[in-house]
């Protein structure tokens, strides 16, 4: 049953952390399209050079960090939330 | 030299090293005040620090390269280099947590700061210097009130 229970935890925590990778994606593709339009962009103005670049590191950043949520998240799930949850199970039982 | 960092890039990295540097002192007071800290958490700090800066200035030259290209190979270029930083930052924080001199949670929390850096520097520049530009909504009303003015 303690297998079972062990079992369980970790797997939870490895789909947790599968699942939470899954926000890894989006900024990705956002920060492309965004990108993208920014050459256009600077395509239209070249002027405006300085300004879009200030702006899209701005934008670029902001959309990364979605990514980087999911990566803390699933890294703490893989590394060190097993250990707390065996430990709760643990002193629950006893042991 | 071929490969010159841009003066935009390299202003916002330096903003954002600064906060960065600002930002890792509270985080040594908050484990000092749980009576936590040790070496790991000044380590972990300046590693996860470190890393930030690294990466920022990463997605700086990545944006610079971009915009010399074409829309296609921008595309390209930016989603290489979101997986291949993704990757990066992934390895720093497992090594922080696989390696005991070094705090996860220390090491985690710098990597979160260029956001909030980013977000608290445009506010505050939107303060100081209010754009010309109006908003879109209030371009259409301004419009819409000529337009019945001269009905």
């Amino acid at each position: 049953m303690l297998e079972l229970a062990l079992g369980i935890i970790l797997g939870g925590c490895a789909v947790g952390a599968g699942l939470a990778m899954i926000a890894g994606v989006g900024p990705g593709i956002g920060e492309g399209n965004a990108v993208a339009k920014a050459c256009e962009a600077i395509g239209r103005q070249p002027e405006c050079k300085g300004d879009v670049t200030s702006t899209m590191i701005t934008g670029c950043v902001i959309a990364e960090t979605t990514g980087l949520y999911g990566l803390v998240i699933a890294i703490l799930l893989i590394f060190v939330a097993p250990r707390q949850f065996v430990n709760i199970l643990m002193e629950s039982i006893g042991k | 030299m071929k490969n010159r960092i841009d003066p935009t890039v390299r202003r916002e990295t330096g903003h954002v090293a600064l906060w960065v540097a600002v930002s890792i002192l509270p985080v040594q007071a908050v484990f000092l005040l749980l009576r936590q800290w040790d070496y790991a958490v000044l380590l972990g700090s300046l590693l996860g620090g470190a890393t930030a800066i690294f990466n920022f200035l990463l997605v700086g030259l990545m944006i610079q390269k971009a915009l010399a290209q074409t829309e296609k190979q921008a595309k390209n270029t930016v989603r290489l280099s979101q997986g291949g930083r993704l990757l990066l930052q992934g390895m720093i924080l497992v090594l922080a947590a696989v390696l005991p001199c070094f705090n996860i949670w220390a090491a985690a929390i710098p990597l979160l700061v260029p956001r909030v850096a980013v977000s608290v520097r445009a506010k505050l520049e939107a303060k100081r210097n209010p754009s010309p530009d109006r908003p879109a909504i209030g371009w259409e009303d301004e419009e819409d009130e000529e337009e019945d003015d001269e009905d």
